[in-house]
């Protein structure tokens, strides 16, 4: 046996290498271990150098790796290495059989137990690492010292019950565990077998007792060398392997005690992860212009798997591939491919009794960058079709308001879809026929939702979810990301597990359990970016830089709940348990980041750690302590000395849109407009509103909502209304015929033609409260009102409803043309009345001061005019029939008021027929002073003439530059 | 003078101990807290003071981080033998200095290596890792989530639900008639609900959080029919007034509100009497000996009196029932989100406190502890205050626990300070306790106050001190209320520094901004209505210009605009104030934080995502293309192209209908399409989210373009890296998320450091903790606010833990003494706020106040406090007449500024190769090789060899199907003798499976079959499928050849050669 400790300066793979050159043709016979897999790649390449050519390599194996091959090779065991989910599996049936499941009847379902198994398991594994008997285990409220209260020992009882039964189920179904293997093959060593091996052992630090219980083992043997690096903590695996550091060969530059040369630190502090990436930047700066500058002794080092992308982007994509290389587990659940999967199952979660989705997770899981980009075939082969057939059936659908749930042959059969298909199919040549798109989104379905409506049990899940995975990988743009392959490979092996696995035969009675076990299941596993041929910046998770050294080490994410991750263990068993059994606590972990963080810090040249510091975020105590142990060194009593930040510049301006002025085209445009009261609302409200809605036409995309809009109810009231009172145009009303039947007819077709015929959800309730509703306004305002004239001898005649009325206005020589539509006009008696229609209950909006209008100061406008609507009903009505404005009374009725009486009429200027030809009158000059000021080709469309307020509701927020 | 007189000395601190300290705005109780914090930690005669047992409990997380740098500086300063610090320290820990500073030194490491246990945290993180360790006990999955927004859940929760509501289904009929409820219980001039669906749900949310927070479950009465019979009884007895009055002669009480209500109260419409109280009868009493009158007036009398009567239990019901549709739906909707939460793993903070409330009161705390890793001996709580009494009630139990074993606690907080009423917070726990209305048994309760001001300068407090407690107390509208929280009775001493002269004197100015014209006598009444807005606007511009004057002064005298802040009771107002600064250009900052998604080149990134996820959305487009970005851009291209050019462009839409926009641009400008648009149109398809903006940024080199706007670019970025790790990278997705509001803003908000030149508004709220050197206070006259909903604990508490859900108003309140006492105490709570919140606005400032007032129609809250002292005359409160100098604070940012470096280059990301996969064949492939792996030597019948090896495959992958296929295929295809041969035993041969070889640069590859003979090496790789490319034949060729060549570099003596064997095609190659 051999010992020796190296300094961390010192290469360890490289002195390996040379060591092992040596005995080349015969590397075969040795069997070199490291603490993990990664490594391997850069022994092999330095051997390489060394040999000069081509060789068979000496085994060369992670811890694990090694167990397993001395388990089934050494030993020839053959069984089958359990999988995460088969333990789970396995103690799922156990906890199913337990008198007093843990947590009550709460994870009765495999699903939902599978976190708490998973748990259970890895508490189970270091159990067994830990050598603990399963007596000891049942026995430990007997342990004085632990001086347990009775429902933590309650609760080790249970962890007793799965202890025991536990491996014995996994041997009796043919499967192992890592603990399991490593137990046996402790249990199976014999010196005298292996005195021949050349075993090399070498970066290890933390050791569960029973690894160390091997190590112990095997550097019993002769031929064995252990390589371990001086570094903080050391002490604790001298201890675990009863060695003394002191006897082991070292250098002299350790043994004399001194600390080995400190490489130049720097700290750099960012508000967030870009700012560490530009500030990493900046210092690679001289590399990334010439990247052969780049080599394999520099390491960027990401602690945090989610800084993989931005550094790639911000940092890596612009050099030339070979300049650099990635090695690490980057999360699964951040990948598109799991996205894609979870919109899925999300949408499948909505299905209704009759086979119907909710349109808005129909919408999100077609619009899924995979689902859209699926190929229509071809050939050539072509997206952009089946982009265009799922952006035309969002628009198609959203229209459809109130209607949210569909079943996808309503979705395929759909007229106003085939139309519109129809449309584009015209508009473009190149376009497929309608009829094969809509196949195409048969196929679609069926090779996506489809399967997912039955399944059988898990294997059947998981043999759907390949099948869907490899359609995808074939059938669509997804396969041209660089990334998506890696992705692909990461989910088929989960799926191959699951499906390799004894509990692909469980079945749920609900696919959401599937659903959530997937989601649960992809939560644990990562992508490996394996990061091979070696070459270039090196770009490592944190815990793939071990054993390596490297002489510029750039550490990014340097902070609390990354490295270290987590607080405190989490675990089943207690702390003192934990403790007491000799399993490893948190402060174990800790110690090994530490070390390593030692080991690779102070082996390389120049170190610069980067964290985050914001109102989140804090930096490492790794980082702290480095501070402080500078502190110490230059005496310096200010920390902050030591860190440079990085700052970022803030606008803090908040810009009004500019004015927009009139061309002459738009001014043509403008003196032909027809002009209705909206419009002129609009301008009121604001200038750059009417040119951006009027002039240029913008409208805002209709989104889907699970709630109808103000507006859609407007819409739908006024057209009930109207299939209410059709029948009487031109005609005096008789309020005896004017029956609740018949408006309840019109509400149930109004509605049964703008949603079907089953409603569901608000479009139910709206439609229960729009009948009850119109059934007041029929008993409390409209008959009464009838009838009073009835009274007094009067009719009320009907004149007519969605009338639309022209007229054309002179102002200072200029021509403009008005329009309206009225909802309803009327006779009653002698007096014409127009109506309109409000589903609102104040009449604010549409008020008129004219008490604080100046006609002659343009700021008094806005604010005392509210709505031209109801004057310029009245003074084109009065123009189309040569009456005189007065004498015609425009009205709102206040639908929305919660009673309904005659009260709900408004009627601005009063009944006075001399008020009101005076109001009139001042109305008249205002619209034509608001047309010559729309016309006006000195007055710039802007924002400046506003109404206060008027930004609140406007759609145009983005475009017209405003920065509130 | 000892630093903190408040703390004792080690020695002198006897166990269990609980101290309460008092410290009013400014006496520095974060000071107080670490050091004693430090003090424990460093102290050899202090038990059980390891890190593990002491806890310290913050407000937020920043206080935490904050709490925890300054113990750290404490011992750092201590190592360093700072003067100060030592001397403090010594005076708290008995080791002479020498001792002091190795001690702190050993602490201090330990600290480092033991960060995990160095445990200060805020209640809320403290609650959940209590949860996190009991979470099984609990039946919680242990991969649960904290989330602290509740509203997706809901909002899923509540689809579910409407799901059910159909025209047949019992849900739809109960929604049916809560909808004919609402409509019956609103006023006739109220908004008619069209959709109820909103409405019930925005209720529930209210709702939900309040009962949570009380941990209650709504209590339900259905007494619809009690109501109706009431209702009638009103009508009756109303009816019965009228006719006594018709019926003789007495005379109606001019204006009395009842003969107006009486036809709708005919009708039935008794909601509109829910307002008014009722002082006397409608109607006169007749003058003295008036005989028969007198009679009458007695009999309506009567009357009357049983009508009200009737009112009051009308209005008691109605408050009852009020809500009770809403109730309805309650349970349905709790127990839906109780399973949506369930699904997803996620736990709400309000379950947390609910569960735990129950759990922890069963004598479990040693268990907890145990469960945590250790008892905690030692509590510090700082802002206890702000305390919630469910969040009191779980630390209880463990406080108890602790001070029973000889433990501590200290609670630092300032009852004057509590203005989060409403987020539950309840100030009365903290007075209980000072009061000793609440104690614990095992400890006496030691009561202390910090007096020492280190904020303000001595005219500051001298002028705060009028107000709070002096005048206060003066004051009988007041005096009650304001010694509830203790603000009539404080002591306040300016720091010697400040009065020794030492400091230059600090300065307060008055200012109140009059109406316009003198209030009349009506106005001042309470039926007084809302100023017109001419009033207003008047008013307004006077005190915008106050403002603006008062900080061009500020700024004229040396003050940097970060040294002033404006604070004010409400957000609008601050909103307000921000728009005044815009006026004159000051920089300012609202809330301390800004929105990215308001600033206009984000909008337009924005606007240009939108047209990518939609290309037909023309008004995306349009609002990308008429925008800044692409003008500059274009610019900076030479592209002479205007943005006028766009404007024109989509006029000429409009008017030939020539849609979507974006085909008629690809047409009209295809140089314009090609460039800027057409690489992100194409990349849309298969780029993740985060690339694909990357690779817009670099197209139009925005941080080149708007280097001013680098933080928010920036946090752009960030908040889509965030968002995908939520596990989410639908560009749709984004959007929405992006059009989000309520919720949580704060991923979207940049955090402005202190050093920007930038005026701070914010509301008093947000200050709080904070101090500035020179404040502008703006008052307005402050409306109470009253809650949608009045909670009080159901009387008998019969079912468990039930609330009433009360609809209450001044009026109602009045119906009866339970109604009225639920009522004041929400008036109480809510005034007391109010009060502290000006005590809190008062004490900000370290310099300079400027108070300033606007007045309005009536004395009303906080104005009337200040013109019932007599401070409202505008007025100077400063030594002389001269303002002192001005002292600017130096925001010293940390740490130098570091260059950053931005890649510009344009982003073209490398594209896959397309290619065909069959990930069948690939497996069957691989099971192939794994059956011939498992072959040394072959039998005669190579059917029962692969027989062999298939059961061999079975027990290492006992689920894996071997399809009979394969093992006849192989059989067949390796039937040839020249093939067989390599599978037979010989003398001196050697056969490796799979074997390991290593290539240039260390590769590792891995050759099928390598048979070692004494002079021949022959080296096999075996291929299934067929394969109909030569291309790929060739790359065999060309992988056997590099096996060979490295079977030749170690065995240079034995001569090679490769065998290409394809099983499907029964085909093979030699190479030699
Ligand atoms: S956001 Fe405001 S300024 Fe811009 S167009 Fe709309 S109303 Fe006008």
């Amino acid at each position: 046996m051999k010992i020796r400790i190296l300094p961390p300066e010192q290469d360890l793979v490289e002195l390996i290498a040379a060591e092992l050159a040596a005995f080349q043709p015969d590397l075969g016979r040795f069997w070199v271990v490291f603490p993990e897999r990664r490594p391997a790649y850069y022994l092999r390449k330095a051997l390489f150098k060394k040999v000069g050519h081509g060789y068979i390599p000496p085994r060369i194996d992670s811890f694990d790796d090694f167990v397993d091959h001395l388990y089934a090779e050494k030993f020839g065991v053959k069984d089958k290495k359990a999988s995460f989910l088969e333990a789970v599996g396995i103690l799922y049936q156990i906890h199913r059989q337990s008198p007093i499941p843990l947590g009550g009847q709460a994870f009765l379902g495999f699903d939902e137990f599978f976190p708490l198994g998973l748990k259970l398991y890895h508490d189970l594994e270091e159990l067994k690492q830990a050598m603990v008997k399963p007596e000891a285990l049942r026995e430990a409220d007997l342990l004085v010292q632990l001086n347990l209260p009775p429902e933590t020992a309650d609760r080790l009882q249970s962890v007793s019950f799965f202890y025991q039964r536990f491996y014995d189920e996994v041997k009796a179904l043919g499967l192992s565990t890592p603990a399991g293997r490593l137990s046996f093959v402790i249990d199976h060593f014999s010196a005298e077998a292996w005195e021949n091996e050349s075993f090399i052992l070498a970066g290890f630090f933390s050791l569960t007792r029973s690894e160390a219980e091997l190590v112990k083992k095997l550097i019993s043997l002769p031929k064995t060398t252990l390589y371990l690096m001086a570094g903080r903590g050391l002490e604790h695996l001298a201890n675990s392997l009863d060695i003394r550091l002191e006897e082991a060969e070292k250098p002299s530059s350790l043994s004399d005690g001194k600390e080995s040369g400190r490489a130049e630190w720097k700290f750099f502090m960012a508000p967030d992860t870009h700012g560490e990436i530009f500030a990493l930047n900046r210092e690679l700066e001289p590399k990334l212009k010439q990247p052969d500058k780049l080599n394999v002794k520099q390491v960027v080092v990401l602690p945090a798997a989610e800084t993989l992308f931005p550094l790639y982007h911000q940092t890596l994509a612009g050099l030339p591939p070979e300049c650099f290389n990635i090695s690490l587990g980057y999360p699964l659940t951040r990948t598109p491919l799991f996205s894609f999967f979870d919109s899925l199952f999300s949408l499948i979660q909505t299905i209704d009794e009759e086979s119907r989705f909710y349109l808005p997770e129909y919408l999100r899981f077609v619009l899924h960058p995979y689902t859209k980009n699926i190929y229509f075939p071809g050939p050539p082969r072509r997206a952009e079709f089946t982009r265009i057939l799922f952006h035309l059936i969002e628009e198609t659908l959203t229209q459809q308001k109130g209607k949210l749930f569909w079943s996808l042959e309503e979705i395929e059969n759909n007229p106003r879809l085939a139309d519109s298909l129809n449309r584009y199919v015209l508009s473009d040549p190149e376009a497929p026929e309608a009829e094969k798109l809509l196949s195409h989104l048969k196929q679609i379905h069926e090779k996506t939702i489809v399967p997912f409506l039955e399944i059988k049990n898990l294997k059947d899940f998981a043999r759907k979810m390949a099948r869907i995975t490899e359609y995808l990988e074939n059938e669509s743009t997804a396969s041209r990301h660089v990334f998506f392959e890696p992705y692909v490979r990461a989910f088929l092996n989960q799926l191959e597990a699951l499906e390799q696995s004894f509990v692909s035969s469980f079945r749920f009675d609900h696919p959401r359990s599937y659903f959530n076990l997937f989601r649960k299941m992809t939560a644990e596993a990562s992508v490996p970016f394996p990061g091979t041929p070696l070459r270039g910046l090196q770009v490592l998770g944190f815990w793939e830089t071990r054993c390596l050294q490297f002489d510029e080490v750039y550490l990014l994410d340097m902070n609390e709940k990354v490295i270290p991750a987590t607080g405190k263990t989490d675990s089943i068993l207690p702390y003192a348990v934990r403790k007491a059994f000799g399993l490893p606590t948190y402060e174990d972990l800790e110690r090994r980041i530490e070390y390593y963080l030692d080991v690779l810090t102070r082996g390389a040249k120049k170190v610069s750690f980067y964290f985050v510091e914001n109102s989140e975020k804090e930096k490492s105590r790794l980082v702290e302590r480095l501070i402080w142990e500078k502190q110490k060194k230059e005496n310096e009593t200010d920390a902050s000395k030591f860190i440079q930040a990085v700052r970022y510049q803030v606008a803090l301006s908040s810009a009004e849109p500019g004015p927009i002025a009139k061309s002459e085209a738009v001014l043509d445009y403008l003196r032909e407009f027809r002009f209705s009261a909206s419009a002129l609302d609009a301008y009121l409200s604001c200038p750059l509103k009417f040119y951006y809605s009027f002039v240029l036409r913008l409208e805002e995309k209709e989104e889907i909502t699970d709630v109808l809009e103000k507006k859609e109810i407007g819409l739908l009231v006024h057209a009930i209304l109207d299939r209410f009172f059709k029948r009487w145009v031109g005609k005096p009303v008789d309020p005896e015929k004017l029956t609740e039947v018949e408006l309840r007819q019109a509400v149930a077709e109004e509605f049964a033609s703008k949603f079907g015929q089953d409603l569901s959800g608000s479009a139910y309730l709206i439609k229960h409260q729009v009948e009850a509703h119109l059934l007041d306004f029929l008993r409390n305002y409209q008959l009464p009102l009838i009838r009073k004239l009835a009274v007094q001898g009067k009719s009320f005649h009907l004149l007519g409803l969605e009338e639309r009325l022209e007229d054309t206005l002179e102002a200072n020589g200029t021509v403009f043309k008005l329009v309206a539509q009225v909802d309803r006009a009327e006779k009653r008696g002698d007096r014409i009345y127009i109506v309109d229609y409000k589903t609102s209950a104040k009449n604010k909006a549409y008020e008129i001061r004219l008490d604080k209008l100046q006609l002659g100061v343009r700021s008094t406008w806005p604010e005392a005019v509210g709505s031209l609507q109801l004057p310029l009903y009245n003074l084109l009505w009065a123009a189309r029939h040569r009456q005189p404005p007065e004498e015609i009374f425009a009205v709102l009725l206040l639908l929305g008021k919660n009673y309904l009486s005659e009260d709900i009429e408004y009627l601005p200027f009063g009944e006075k027929s001399e008020a009101r030809r005076e109001a009139l009158g001042i109305m008249l000059n205002f619209v034509k002073a608001l047309l010559l000021e729309i016309t006006n080709p000195n007055i710039p469309f802007s924002c400046d003439l506003a109404k206060e307020d008027s930004c609140r509701y406007c759609v145009y927020t983005s475009l017209c530059g405003i920065e509130k | 003078m000892r630093a903190t007189p408040l703390l004792n000395p080690d020695t002198a601190i006897s166990f269990p101990e609980f101290v309460l300290l008092k410290a009013s705005a400014g006496t520095g109780k974060t000071h107080a807290l670490t050091l004693r914090f430090t003090q424990f930690l460093l102290s050899e005669k202090i038990k059980n003071n390891d890190l593990r047992q002491m806890l310290a409990i913050t407000f937020t997380r920043n206080a935490a981080k904050e709490m925890k740098m300054r113990v750290v500086q404490w011992l750092k300063d201590c190592c360093f033998g700072q003067e100060e610090t030592v001397s403090q320290l010594q005076e708290l820990v008995s080791l002479n200095k020498e001792d002091l500073k190795v001690r702190a030194r050993v602490i201090l490491e330990n600290l480092l290596s033991r960060y995990t246990d160095f445990q200060v945290m805020t209640i809320d993180s403290f609650m959940a890792e209590v949860f996190r360790a009991s979470a099984v006990d609990l039946g919680v999955s242990p991969d649960f989530e904290i989330t602290l927004n509740a509203s997706p859940l809901i909002d899923y929760a509540f689809y579910r639900f409407l799901r059910k509501v159909t025209s047949s289904s019992p849900e739809g009929k109960r929604l049916a008639e809560i909808a004919a409820s609402l409509q019956a219980l609103g006023k006739a001039d109220a908004a008619f609900i069209w959709d109820p669906t909103s409405e019930v749900k925005t209720k529930f949310i209210e709702l939900y959080h309040q009962l949570e927070a009380m941990n209650r479950r709504p209590r339900r009465e259905n007494r619809s029919e009690e109501l109706t019979s009431l209702q009638e009884k009103v009508r009756r007895a109303a009816e019965s007034v009228e006719t006594i009055v018709e019926a003789t002669e007495l005379r109606r009480r001019q204006n009395a509100a009842f003969w107006s209500l009486l036809p709708k109260i005919k009708m039935g419409y008794l909601n509109d009497l829910l307002d008014k109280s009722w002082d006397s009868p409608p109607f006169n009493k007749p003058r003295a000996g008036s005989g028969s009158q007198e009679l009458a007036y007695e009999s309506a009398v009567l009357k009357w009196k049983e009508f009200l009567e009737a009112v009051n239990a009308y209005k008691e019901l109605y408050a009852r029932t009020f809500f009770l549709p809403y109730l309805e739906t309650y349970d349905d909707l709790i127990n839906l989100l109780a399973e949506v939460k369930k699904e997803k793993g996620v736990v709400l903070l309000e379950d947390i406190n609910r569960r735990l409330s129950s759990y922890l009161g069963q004598g479990i705390v040693p268990d907890v502890y145990f469960r945590l890793g250790e008892r905690i001996y030692h509590f510090l709580i700082d802002e206890f205050q702000d305390t919630s009494p469910v969040q009191w009630t779980n630390l209880r139990p463990l406080v108890e626990n602790s001070l029973s074993q000889g433990g501590s606690l200290f609670i630092v907080g300032d009852s004057k300070q509590a203005i989060y009423g409403f987020r539950e917070a309840d100030y009365e726990i903290m007075m209980n306790l000072e009061r000793g209305r609440e104690f614990f048994p095992s400890v006496e309760t030691q009561v202390k106050q910090l007096t020492l001001n280190r904020r303000s300068r001595k005219e500051i407090l001298d002028f705060v001190r009028m107000v709070f407690p002096d005048g206060i107390k003066t004051l009988q509208k007041y005096a009650a209320k304001a010694a509830k929280s203790g603000l009539d009775d404080y002591e306040a001493t300016v720091s010697e520094e400040s009065s020794s002269g030492h400091r230059p004197p600090g300065y307060v100015e008055v200012h109140f901004i009059e109406r316009d014209k003198e209030p009349t006598e009506a106005e001042n009444s309470e039926e007084a209505g809302e100023e017109t807005e001419e009033e207003l606007a008047d008013q307004e511009t006077r005190v915008k210009s106050k403002v603006q004057a008062i900080i061009a002064e500020l700024k004229a005298r040396g003050y940097s605009y970060s040294d002033i802040a404006i604070l004010t009771y409400r957000n609008e107002k601050a909103i307000q104030a921000a728009a005044w600064l815009n006026e004159q250009k000051t920089p300012f900052i609202p809330f301390s934080a800004l929105d990215i998604r308001k600033r206009r080149v984000i909008k337009e990134i924005l606007a240009l995502l939108r047209f990518l996820d939609f290309p037909p959305d023309n008004l995306s487009l349009s609002t990308f293309l008429l925008g800044e970005l692409l003008a500059k851009k274009l610019a900076l291209d030479g592209e002479p192209l205007s943005s006028q050019a766009f404007h024109d462009f989509f006029f000429r839409c409009h008017l030939n209908h020539d849609y979507p926009a974006y085909v008629a641009l690809r047409r009209q400008y295809p140089a314009i399409w090609q460039n800027y648009f057409d690489p992100l149109f194409k990349s849309v398809g298969y780029l993740p989210l985060y690339d694909l903006t990357t690779q817009l940024y670099r197209l139009f080199n925005l941080f080149d373009l708007f280097p001013e706007e680098e933080a928010a670019l920036v946090r752009f970025l960030e908040v889509i890296k965030e968002f995908e790790g939520t596990g989410k990278n639908s560009l749709r997705e984004f959007l929405l998320f992006a059009s989000e509001t309520g919720g949580d803003e704060s991923v979207w908000t940049i955090d402005v450091a202190a050093e920007v030149e930038a005026v701070r508004i914010m509301t008093i709220h947000k200050a709080k903790g904070l101090g500035f050197p020179v404040v502008i206070l703006l008052l307005y006259p402050e409306r109470k606010v009253y809650p949608l909903f009045y909670l009080a604990e159901a009387q008998p508490l019969d079912e468990g833990s039930a609330a009433w859900v009360l609809k209450l108003n001044k009026s109602i309140a009045q119906a009866s003494p339970e109604l009225a006492s639920v009522y004041e105490q929400y008036q109480i709570k809510d005034d007391v706020n109010r009060l502290n919140t000006l005590y809190v606005g008062l004490t900000r400032a370290r310099q300079e106040l400027y108070v300033v007032g606007v007045r309005g129609k009536r004395k009303e809250f906080p104005l009337d406090i200040f013109e019932d002292l007599t401070l409202s005359e505008d007025a100077r409160y400063a030594p002389s007449e001269e303002k002192p100098p001005a002292k600017r604070e130096k925001q010293e940012p940390v740490g130098k500024t570091v260059a950053t470096l931005k890649i510009s280059a344009p982003l073209s990301l490398p594209l896959a190769e397309e290619k065909h996969i069959a990930r069948e064949e690939i497996r069957r492939g691989e099971i192939i090789h794994s059956l011939l792996a498992l072959i040394e030597y072959a039998d005669q019948d190579f059917e029962r060899t692969l027989a062999t090896s298939a059961a061999k495959l079975k027990k290492l992958a006992p689920h894996l199907e071997i399809p009979e296929e394969i093992i006849s295929l192989i059989a067949a295809s390796l039937a040839a003798p020249e093939l067989r041969s390599y599978f037979e035993p010989k003398e001196g041969r050697v056969v490796f499976r799979e074997m390991e070889l290593v290539g240039p640069e260390g590769a590792l590859y891995r050759a099928d079959r390598v048979v070692i003979d004494p002079d021949l090496i022959t080296v096999i790789d075996f291929k299934s499928g067929r394969i109909k490319e030569e291309k790929i034949k060739e790359a065999h060729r060309m992988q056997l050849r590099n096996y060979q060549q490295i079977l030749r570099e170690v065995y240079p003596e034995k001569k090679v050669q490769g065998l290409l064997v394809y099983l499907d095609e029964k085909y093979w190659e030699m190479a030699e």
